[in-house]
């Protein structure tokens, strides 16, 4: 019955009549919702806290959807906001979260893609690191990466859901990648 | 824009063909070039590593996981009463109705009965005159003469002024006497009683239909006369 019709009118149902045509919007996006808090967050339980709150915050103000912007725009930027109130909040507990303050005295080994270690234990441990790396980037840098890498969305529907330029895209993009190789760097292997 | 190396290549290129979303045509320039040139290779080299690095995150952490299922606080929007259907409701519900049909039959029924109380034997429900308080009938008016009021007026003291005890029978002359007593400037001060007694006698009207005998027990005028009569005979 909803499957066929677009964001922006669901929303308008959502507002007027049918309260659940709001759960299409959640059935398109949650995965993606999902990603992206993941990305942001680095942690599931975090990331699935976010994407609720990210939802229900959505459903509470769809009388303030004015149709200006994109449903996924408007989505995207509460869930961020939700994921920023969540980080927040986990900095005041003092728990030990993403880790925004980098190790600039460690030197991060990462091997190169042609040489990728097939020991769990060491990817495991890179992908600690490479997530505490994007989780020190700045919040807008973060989120192109990771709506690149976590919600394989292309350039151009990064451009529309951010309201910003295409080329605005990838420069942040370009950007993004070039600090993660500075803290993903390779450091010489210790002679013991 | 130029990346911070020197690079003969923009970032945006390098960017765009890292994720395969350069246009076909500026692709296969792209590859020629970068044959030639080592520090756009570095480059390349260099963002590639940093996306591996994210891809194989997302591939080991977070694309193994399902979706969570998100609880949606669903309400109901109520339908748009107007006033008029606000009114309706709020009064015609049948708690409302019966306590108002038991109110109204109340009311009906205490004014049955008070209306009912007050009426009079008649049939007329008429106004409730105040009853005069229980006096003696006042005798019938005749024409007296000035000595005869006097007379009366004195007569009517005495007893008031000893209520205790049984009227006085007072001979025409010593009433004159009175009289002339009085004429002369003996202002005697009634009572509040007595001036009230008076008014009551004198205003109150007789209440119509009613007329009770009452045996009239007071001394009169013709009474006088004839125990003066009898007393010269």
């Amino acid at each position: 019955m909803f499957t066929d019709l677009t964001d922006e009118k669901l929303v308008e149902m959502a507002v007027r009549s049918d309260p659940e045509a709001f759960g299409e919007i959640v059935r398109r996006w949650e995965r993606k919702i999902f990603a992206l808090c993941f990305g942001m967050l680095g942690r599931e339980d975090d990331a699935r806290d976010a994407a609720q709150e990210a939802f229900v915050a959505a459903y509470r103000n769809l009388g303030n959807f004015r149709g200006e912007a994109k449903v996924s725009s408007w989505l995207h930027r509460i869930a961020v906001n939700q994921c920023l109130t969540i980080k927040r909040r986990a900095r005041t507990r003092s728990e030990e979260f993403l880790d925004e303050e980098t190790h600039e005295d460690e030197r991060i080994f990462v091997a190169a893609a042609a040489h990728s270690p097939s020991n769990q234990t060491e990817q495991a441990e890179r992908n600690v690191l490479v997530r505490q790396a994007v989780g020190s980037l700045p919040v807008d840098l973060r989120q192109v990466v990771v709506m690149k890498e976590f919600e394989d969305m292309t350039f151009q529907e990064i451009s529309d859901t951010l309201e910003i330029p295409l080329s605005t895209v990838k420069s942040r993009l370009y950007t993004a990648l070039k600090q993660l190789r500075s803290k993903l760097e390779r450091v010489p292997m210790e002679i013991g | 824009m130029r990346n911070g190396k020197d690079s003969c290549l923009f970032g945006e290129e390098l960017v765009s063909y890292l994720y395969d979303e350069l246009p076909a045509a500026k692709r296969h320039s792209f590859e020629v070039h970068l044959l030639d040139c080592s520090s756009c290779t570095a480059e390349f080299a260099d963002l590639s590593v940093s996306r591996l690095g994210v891809y194989e995150w997302h591939r080991d952490e977070f694309a193994p996981l399902s979706t969570p299922h998100f609880a949606i606080p669903y309400t109901t929007p109520e339908p748009t009463v107007s006033w008029l259907d606000a009114i309706r409701a709020f009064i015609f519900t049948p708690a409302r109705l019966s306590f108002a049909g038991g109110t109204l039959a109340i009311l009906v029924a205490a004014f049955g009965a008070f209306y009912l109380t007050n009426i009079d034997s008649n049939g007329l429900a008429g106004v409730q005159v105040p009853e005069p308080e229980q006096t003696a009938p006042k005798p019938p008016e005749s024409v007296k003469t000035a000595d005869e009021v006097a007379y009366d007026e004195y007569r009517e003291e005495k007893t008031l002024v000893d209520p205790g005890k049984s009227p006085i029978t007072i001979s025409k002359t010593t009433a004159q006497k009175a009289v002339v007593v009085r004429a002369k400037g003996a202002v005697k001060k009634r009572t509040d009683g007595q001036l009230a007694a008076r008014e009551n006698r004198q205003t109150k009207a007789p209440r119509l239909g009613t007329f009770e005998e009452v045996e009239d027990k007071s001394l009169r005028l013709a009474d006088l006369v004839a125990d003066i009569d009898s007393y010269r005979k």
